[in-house]
């Protein structure tokens, strides 16, 4: 068992608040910064890396392959402008690829 | 499509050998698969209303993030969201039916220390939920990592059923008869090659006696 801290990349407006649960901070201010910021935040000791929606966008691939490695875990969330519902969305494709249909939205 | 092999009869041991193989192997990896479709089923729901119950009080908190941040000056807001120490998650990565997969366990992050006096009332308001927002967050992080790391193991198991039972188990049955039949083949032909002779050699005898 290891301890590991938790990062999030995001606008500097939404991530400022995170300071107050003890996450650290990495305000970004475009998708390209989001990226080298990642690339090197994924190397410190951080055992869950959060990005926001808006910068998580442009880097899908990216997240899809650090995403089968087991640490850091990397994970979208909605930033200030309000969920976007790719959380969902991406649950519902992930299910639909493991499955062969879309079981989430079909019993609503 | 047949295998390139000489239809000999050591071929055709090794064959069925390896056919009773792809099918034991068709079978277990079939059970591996209902087994992974199970769990990942259970979890698809949790890891849903986990979403979604993170995304409200995300919403939440950073409403009231913003509203104590207009009461404030910059510097200390950024003071008051300051704590010295972060927060730490102890990660065990176990390994579940062949799949490693993190728990995650937490305790709550350390409290800001500001001055009450100097700050609105607000800021109180957005610590104290970000603070209940914490194990949401990571409990998310937790289930959508389980999720992935049972759809991809899925994606696999699935392609290598699909690949013993449309292609390997196909061509080595489809090469098996191949093999079986050349081999009656060869058998009548020496049958009736034995029957000629056999013929031959009568007639010359009576021929000769």
């Amino acid at each position: 068992m290891s301890q590991y801290g938790i990062a999030i990349i995001g606008d500097d407006e939404t991530v400022a608040g995170f300071g107050a649960a003890g996450i650290a901070a990495y305000p970004v201010s475009d998708s390209d910064s989001a990226l080298g910021v990642l690339q090197n935040v994924r190397k410190m000791n951080y055992g869950i890396i959060f990005i926001t929606e808006a910068y998580a966008k442009g880097l899908e691939t990216l997240i899809i392959n650090i995403g089968t490695e087991a640490l850091p875990i990397i994970i979208s969330i909605p930033g200030k402008e309000g969920s976007k519902g790719v959380g969902i969305k991406w649950l519902q494709k992930v299910a639909e690829r493991a499955v062969g249909f879309d079981i989430l939205s079909q019993n609503k | 499509m047949r295998l390139a092999v000489k239809p000999t009869r050591m071929e055709l041991l090794g064959l069925r050998k390896r056919l009773k193989l792809a099918r034991r192997g068709h079978e277990l990896l079939k059970q591996r698969r209902d087994e992974l479709m199970r769990r990942f089923l259970e979890v698809i729901r949790d890891s849903k209303a986990q979403r979604e119950k993170t995304e409200l009080l995300l919403e939440k908190s950073y409403k009231e993030t913003a509203e104590a941040r207009a009461l404030m000056d910059e510097s200390s807001f950024r003071s008051s969201m300051f704590i010295g120490k972060p927060a730490l998650v102890d990660v065990e990565v176990k390994n579940v039916g062949g799949l490693w997969l993190p728990r995650i366990t937490t305790s709550a992050p350390p409290a800001p220390v500001y001055g009450f006096a100097t700050t609105p009332a607000k800021l109180d308001t957005a610590v104290s939920s970000m603070r209940e927002l914490f194990p949401e967050l990571i409990k998310l992080a937790e289930v959508e990592h389980t999720i992935r790391a049972l759809a991809s193991e899925i994606a696999i198991t699935r392609r290598r059923v699909n690949a013993l039972e449309h292609i390997m188990i196909p061509r080595l049955e489809e090469t098996i008869r191949y093999i079986e039949m050349k081999m009656d083949d060869a058998e009548r032909a020496e049958f009736s090659a034995r029957t000629k002779i056999k013929e031959i050699a009568e007639k010359a005898g009576k021929n000769g006696a």
